[in-house]
């Protein structure tokens, strides 16, 4: 596991495919997704925010960063936030994205798969998951704020609205 | 005689450019279908002297139709037009009874032969004497 | 699977294989759009997952896509794509009729796309196929408008799925001097990608 992954955001950090990034108070990070689920998991009292960028669902064993697989990027997030000081009891959870964006030309079911992923682990490490815009067939464009704990969620063409 | 076609491809574009090079060279343009289950229902009711078949559709492929067709007439004109231009996918569709093969993008000049051919062909097998009035 | 990096050689001798295949899809388009397009193959690359995107230079731009998607043992996914108005102009030349101004794409605009992809793509695939001997048939095209990096993250899975570092392949087009903002993105999958890397190995 590459802790070197973890950045430290200063304002609308872009959280690539893979990453992860802690928030402070103000500070934005940004995203944008397709298959991909863009994961926010925040402390609302210490207005501090873990966010993930996440590929696929599993590691199976793969090396890489943390962020890349809901399997290792949820405990890492955990974690980050514990170092922090922020009790796991506290957390909630936002996830948007893990869209099939070919349609049934698509190959692979990613996007729903990591959905499933997220959902499931968050419930294992007893996280509620507050809100969610996931599926379709289109992109998301993502904004992280740590201070509100939201998300503000893009879809192209679409007017933007607040998770 | 009119020659009566019927065209195949899920691409409305493609429809288009083949129907106005048909119509152009005096082809009588009886149907059109997007997938390989329309081009069978079509040809059933229609029997048109030539069929354009395209390959890769969705739902029901080029392959389904090709197989449809020749077996409620195993004399059917089909002519394959896709891009696809890989060996195996042409002995496939040769295996299955298509009449003839012509890559996309193509010249309408290219695509009239071909269709001209095929219909000749058929029509003096049907009838020779049809062809010998022509002859000197 | 984590697949090890690629030898700058095989990397060498895959771009020569693939210009092959990049010159058969121009001479398609070529005939296609009635035009001299040229098809130059600038990068075969392999980066990290993460670069990916910055290494292809797309973020939230909106982008007008045709995805063919290789089924069988051996995929991938090949993208052709442009701003909205090389798509336009693109579509207004195939169609033989004025580039249109309203904002909601015509049956007929999105067909004349979607074939260029599919008369490009199986051009490409056909050159391709006769080097590794194996079947490469597109999916019906698909038409996309969404954001950049959106599309190109769905395309990537098909390596991402097993590997950590992805090879990309990224081709620009020029009419005579003219740049197009025309791209094709060709991702092959982790399979097609160790056969094609196997095959070049031989051949070096």
């Amino acid at each position: 596991m590459n802790a070197t992954t973890f950045i430290e955001a200063k304002s609308a950090a872009l959280v690539r495919m893979g990453e992860t990034v802690l928030l402070r108070q103000t500070e934005t990070a940004r995203s944008v997704v397709g298959s991909c689920a863009g994961l926010m998991i925040y402390h609302r009292r210490l207005k501090l925010a873990a966010v993930a960028h996440i590929v696929l669902p599993e590691a199976a064993g793969r090396s890489g960063s943390p962020g890349k697989f809901a399997d290792t990027a949820i405990p890492h997030m955990i974690d980050l936030l514990r170092r922090e000081g922020a009790e796991r009891v506290s957390l909630i959870a936002k996830v948007a994205g893990g869209a099939q964006m070919f349609g049934a030309a698509g190959p692979l079911q990613i996007g729903d798969a990591n959905v499933r992923a997220v959902t499931a682990i968050l419930t294992d490490f007893g996280i509620p998951l507050q809100a969610k815009s996931v599926g379709g067939a289109k992109g998301r464009k993502l904004t992280f704020y740590s201070d509100r704990g939201e998300i503000t969620v893009e879809v192209a063409g679409e007017t933007p609205f607040i998770l | 005689m009119s020659k009566r076609l019927l065209i195949t491809d899920d691409a409305v574009i493609m429809r288009t450019i083949i129907a106005d090079a048909a119509r152009e060279a005096g082809w009588d343009v009886v149907g059109e279908a997007k997938n390989g289950a329309e081009a069978i229902e079509h040809y059933m009711w229609l029997r048109p002297d030539v069929v354009t078949l395209d390959l890769v559709m969705p739902e029901f492929d080029g392959m389904y139709a090709l197989r449809g067709i020749l077996e409620f007439d195993p004399d059917a004109i089909v002519l394959v037009v896709s891009a696809l231009d890989q060996k195996s996918v042409l002995q496939n569709a040769f295996r299955h009874g298509a009449t003839d093969f012509l890559v996309k993008p193509f010249d309408k000049p290219q695509l009239i032969s071909a269709l001209e051919t095929h219909w000749n062909a058929k029509h003096a097998a049907v009838n020779p004497e049809s062809i010998c009035s022509h002859l000197p | 699977m984590s697949h090890n990096l690629t030898a700058d050689s095989t990397l060498r001798i895959l771009h020569q294989v693939l210009s092959t295949a990049t010159n058969h899809a121009s001479a398609a388009m070529c005939r296609w759009v009635d035009s001299v397009i040229t098809l130059t193959l600038d990068d075969v690359t392999e980066v990290p997952l993460e670069d990916a995107l910055s290494r292809l230079d797309v973020g939230d731009e909106m982008v007008i896509a045709v995805v063919l998607t290789l089924h069988g043992n051996e995929g991938g996914t090949l993208l052709l794509m442009f701003d909205e108005l090389n798509g336009r102009q693109l579509a207004a030349t195939v169609a033989r009729r004025p580039a249109s101004i309203e904002p909601k794409w015509t049956e007929i605009e999105i067909s004349a796309l979607n074939e260029t992809g599919n008369i490009l793509g199986c051009a490409y695939m056909n050159a391709l196929t006769k080097l590794i001997d194996v079947e490469l048939v597109p999916s019906a095209p698909y038409f996309v408008r969404d954001f950049a990096a959106s599309v190109i993250e769905q395309a990537l899975m098909a390596q991402a799925i097993s590997m950590d570092n992805v090879l990309i392949c990224n081709t620009t087009f020029h009419r005579g001097d003219q740049d197009l903002n025309w791209n094709v993105i060709f991702v092959p999958s982790d399979r097609l990608r160790i056969k094609l890397e196997a095959t070049v190995e031989l051949i070096g």
